[in-house]
């Protein structure tokens, strides 16, 4: 079941101007309005603002949608209980037994369409009924609003549809640049060319294509994941709860990575106070990450929070995963699974106590001096930077300086015809042994940057990478 | 052929003692602390001193390469100066090394959290640091199994057991009044604790950049193997 545009739905958006909801740069709603100047999910927010220049842009709050689309799911459970949200917006329904129950799909969805149409608004919902999750969210992309599509052969349906559906877009780029235009021609093709050119993505879209939601043997794992945390002074801050459920999820998360395996559907279950227990179960076509479940948990129980349905402190909460596949990070052979997620956790909580910016990781790049040669991010961050190991001219030669100082630092050196004869370091003068260079780095002009001559030079106590540039000597780099 | 020493209860330690100093002052085959001194176990903590330039944090990260091979390691740098680059030429991957910058305030905190989590540490140690620090970070080191390697300008307190690795002198090969460029470099060092039985000994680290480091034990060189140290 699919409501279009749900981000919309927040008392800050205008139905009367264009508007659009961004997140990460990205558009993931628009009205209609926007539509109609061009706008389309998906797009860069740049290009959105510069469609619709006077329009309004928001900013995506997933927990405010969460809490107002808990109300659609609640009227859903009543009718069926195998509700599992994939988003605000989106979910499934395992309708087998409804279907058993109520005599029919055409009845079962008949009565669900009734019980969430006065809670839709102005943008009704879309049903898809098939044997796949994703055939059935195709379906419901193309289902006439307020009406169900129901889809008898998964296979013949998917493959009239168009390669765009797999969601890839640079593997759909590349599809339509072999000539593969539909599902159906891309089911056609061997897998085992799929897998042998495209690799992991392509072997998941060929079983997409061919109507196969998951692998066909979902991974074991020989131990229960499920993780729980009682608690004996019941939560009664969402902050408390937050950090439970972060600790929660990194440790069910790490359980399920020592056997490189990873879930595809979370029961979150809360416990409160007075007794009451609610659980609900969330559902991610890609495999969720300790970040990822940790934001599913919160925005769930900040909405039961808001919709009534916590109405005191929380005294248990219990994560358990489903749908396990081996869809797991591939090892190295060599390669320590336990030390890896330890060494993660304690990172974390490093990342807490001295801020995101400072644990990096670093990748190699091009670059004239040391500083410019590392590539720092933070860790945790995603990055599609490829290291480079073409040649790069007027680099420094190995070995390369173990210290190097975030800002060229003066020194003191004595010329002796051009020469280095003495260095000073801190208090005291010290002979210059031997020296190489100098290298003449030519300046980019256009940022304003001088020329300067590179030198190595070696002292009795010590070897240093320095520049000299307007007669000042500065190091930029400790051979240590 | 490789010496040992099989401990007598019957002899006086003194006499135990005289005999492997003996042994080691005439060692012309590798001993047994020839093989470990330079690499970094589970719980060990090895102590490098030196003043900057003298070229031990180079060595530093080479005892990290064994490590790193099988679980992530961490750099924690207070300065901010630590660059990446003479860890990747030393063999340590790029994707197995974090590194952490802190303040000099929370650098035992930051150590405290990573020796429950990370097996191999290297840190530059800020001069601040007190000895009941030491002393606590040493215990959790060898609690949790975690190898550390402490990069500092004064030694390390009594009462921890570490191996000490000192560095005496520096020789640099390459270049001249302004010809060739900087290449091969000998470091010597004295390695002493537990490594050589209590007992000090020269040592001498071949660096040639990016080829493999050698380290030569006394007389004996040991079998060239990559960035042993």
């Amino acid at each position: 079941m699919w409501w279009r545009d749900w981000p919309l739905r927040r008392p800050d958006a205008p139905p009367d101007r264009p508007t659009l909801v961004a997140e990460a740069h990205e558009v993931i709603a628009a009205n209609d309005l926007a539509r109609a100047l061009g706008v389309e999910p998906g797009m860069r927010r740049r290009e959105g603002e510069a469609l619709c220049p006077h329009g309004v842009i928001l900013d995506r709050d997933v927990g405010r949608e969460v809490s107002t689309f808990e109300p659609m799911i609640s009227a859903i459970e009543e009718l069926i209980p195998r509700v599992e949200v994939a988003e605000p917006g989106l979910l499934f329904v395992e309708v087998s037994g409804a279907l058993r129950y109520y005599g029919g799909e055409d009845v079962a969805t008949d009565l669900v369409l009734k019980a969430v149409s006065p809670l839709s608004g102005v943008a009704p919902v879309r049903v898809g009924v098939a044997n796949g999750p994703f055939a059935s969210r195709l379906a419901a992309s193309q289902a006439p609003p307020g009406e169900a599509l129901h889809i008898d052969d998964d296979y013949a349906y998917l493959a009239q549809q168009d390669v765009a559906a797999i969601g890839n877009r640079d593997l759909v780029a590349t599809f339509r640049w072999l000539g593969v235009t539909t599902l159906g021609e891309l089911a056609q093709l061997p897998r085992e060319a799929i897998a042998s050119r495209f690799g992991h993505v392509g072997l998941t879209a060929h079983r997409l294509a061919s109507g196969e939601d998951r692998p066909a043997a979902p991974r074991q794992v020989p131990v229960d994941a499920t993780v729980e945390r009682v608690f004996e002074e019941p939560l009664i801050m969402m902050d408390q709860v937050g950090f439970a459920a972060r600790a929660m999820s990194v440790e069910l998360i790490g359980g399920l990575c020592r056997y490189g395996a990873a879930a595809h559907r979370i029961e979150v279950e809360a416990v409160t106070e007075d007794g009451a227990s609610r659980h609900r179960v969330w559902r991610s076509a890609n495999p969720f990450t300790e970040d990822m479940l940790a934001d599913r948990v919160w925005w769930q129980l900040r909405a039961w929070v808001e919709r009534g349905g916590v109405t005191s402190g929380i005294v248990r909460l219990r994560l358990s995963p489903a749908d396990v596949s081996g869809d797991g990070r591939q090892l190295s052979f060599l390669e320590d699974t336990v030390a890896k997620v330890e060494a993660e956790r304690a990172l974390a909580r490093v990342q807490a106590l001295v801020g995101p910016d400072q644990v990096l990781v670093a990748q190699p790049r091009g670059g004239r001096d040391p500083g410019d040669r590392v590539e720092w991010r933070r860790w945790g961050e995603p990055t599609d930077f490829t290291p480079s190991s073409a040649p790069w001219p007027g680099a420094t030669p190995s070995p390369s300086p173990a210290l190097v100082p975030r800002q060229p630092t003066q020194i003191e050196v004595e010329w002796d015809g051009g020469m280095p004869a003495r260095v000073r370091l801190r208090s005291r003068w010290v002979q210059v042994v031997s020296w190489a260079g100098p290298w003449r780095k030519t300046g980019r002009w256009w940022k304003d940057e001088l020329d300067v001559d590179r030198y190595q030079i070696v002292t009795s106590v010590g070897a240093f990478l320095c520049e000299v540039k307007a007669n000042q000597t500065f190091v930029i780099g400790v051979y240590d | 052929m490789a010496a040992t020493l099989v401990p007598n209860k019957e002899r006086a330690n003194d006499e135990v003692r005289r005999e492997l100093a003996a042994q080691l002052a005439t060692a012309t085959t590798t001993l047994p602390g020839d093989e470990s001194a330079f690499q970094v176990e589970p719980g060990r903590i090895v102590g490098l001193l030196g003043s900057l330039g003298s070229g031990m944090t180079r060595v530093g990260l080479s005892l990290l390469v064994e490590p790193s091979r099988v679980a992530p390691v961490v750099v924690v740098d207070h300065r901010g100066w630590f660059s990446p680059l003479a860890a990747w030429e030393v063999g340590i991957d790029p994707e197995s090394l974090y590194v952490v910058r802190t303040e000099t305030s929370h650098w035992t905190q930051v150590m405290a959290t990573l020796l429950g989590g990370v097996r191999a540490v290297y840190a530059d140690v800020p001069a601040t640091v007190a000895d009941r620090d030491y002393r606590r970070l040493a215990g959790i080191a060898r609690r949790e199994r975690t190898a550390v390697v402490l990069r500092a300008e004064q030694p390390l307190p009594s009462g921890i057991a570490h191996w000490r690795i000192t560095a005496d002198d520096i020789v640099w090969e390459g270049s001249d009044q302004g010809h060739g460029r900087i290449g091969r470099r000998t470091l010597s060092v004295t390695v002493g604790g537990k490594a050589v039985a209590g007992i000090e000994r020269q040592w001498e680290v071949e660096d040639h950049g990016t080829h493999p480091v050698r380290v030569v034990a006394g007389l004996a060189p040991s079998q060239a193997r990559r960035a042993a140290g």
